[in-house]
């Protein structure tokens, strides 16, 4: 779902942002997306199977949920223009892949205050039973 | 003590019911899967008097009304039909076959070996299908239903 995710992103009125295909931290484990604002990261898919349906016999359902969190900051004092629209727009990526059979959809924004930094975090995630 | 203990998806520990046709003379079985829970249904009525000489009610069992209950996943074969099969036969009818044609079947019931590994209690008898209600929804998009044998008799165990 990363790369999906990714190529959604570029195809947003990005304006002044631009969407890395970096993973969000570097080799020391600190977020790139401090260093460099306004550049949207897409981490790494995370993956929960949790068991959805059992029977007395060998058929067991699971629920395999995969979240992919994308993440970029902005100047705090001075939050672009297209934020709110571009937030937006990102939230829409929870309808992507509409053929993949996903029973469960959904997308959350958080943000928080990192020294002079607004950082926003967008987690989406697809439930997919098997 | 032997405790019932099923171990759920291991071959001939785990419980399991199988069903055939009665008037089926080719012994075909059909072995439901997928089952998520089964009840042994077993209510006797009691008939109850009052007597002039008794403070309390008198009471005493007369007949029982017996029937096995269970959900399970649907399984596309053993619901509809293998269609392979002979249309005679419980794995060619399937579930929804025998209770559409009111089929009398004969059912039997492992419950799963005992947890000190001996082979387990199995519950036979005949009945007829019913109560059939597969569903499905958004939240849950694993098409489940209902199943209940009304059992025509009295249950034996073996």
């Amino acid at each position: 779902m990363r790369s999906e995710i990714i190529t959604y992103m570029r195809g947003l009125a990005l304006g002044t942002f631009n969407v890395s295909d970096e993973v969000p931290r570097n080799e020391s484990a600190e977020p790139l997306y401090m260093k460099n604002p306004k550049t949207i990261y897409a981490d790494i898919a995370q993956f929960e199977d949790t068991p959805f349906l059992a029977t007395l016999g060998s058929l067991s359902i699971h629920a395999k949920t995969t979240t992919v969190n994308v993440y970029f900051s902005v100047d705090a004092k001075n939050v672009p223009n297209n934020y709110d629209s571009l937030v937006s727009s990102m939230l829409d990526a929870r309808d992507l892949n509409t053929t993949e059979g996903f029973n469960d959809r959904s997308a959350e924004v958080s943000t928080s205050i990192e020294a002079d930094m607004l950082v926003t975090q967008v987690s989406l995630s697809y439930t997919k039973l098997r | 003590m032997a405790y019932i203990y099923p171990a759920p998806g291991v071959t001939g520990v785990e419980a399991t019911l199988a069903l055939e046709i009665e008037a089926d003379a080719t012994n075909d079985s059909l072995s439901i899967p997928a089952l998520q829970d089964v009840t042994i249904n077993a209510a006797n009525d009691v008939f109850t008097w009052t007597q002039l000489d008794e403070t309390a009610k008198k009471q005493i069992a007369t007949t029982s009304t017996n029937s096995l209950a269970m959900n399970l996943v649907l399984d596309g074969d053993s619901f509809f039909g293998d269609g392979v099969s002979a249309t005679t036969t419980a794995s060619g009818k399937g579930i929804f076959g025998m209770s559409t044609a009111k089929s009398k079947v004969e059912f039997s019931l492992y419950l799963g070996d005992n947890d000190d590994g001996t082979t387990g209690k199995t519950v036979t008898g005949t009945g007829y299908i019913t109560g059939l209600a597969p569903t499905v929804s958004a939240d849950a998009p694993v098409w489940v239903s209902p199943v209940t044998i009304t059992v025509d008799g009295e249950y034996t165990v073996s």
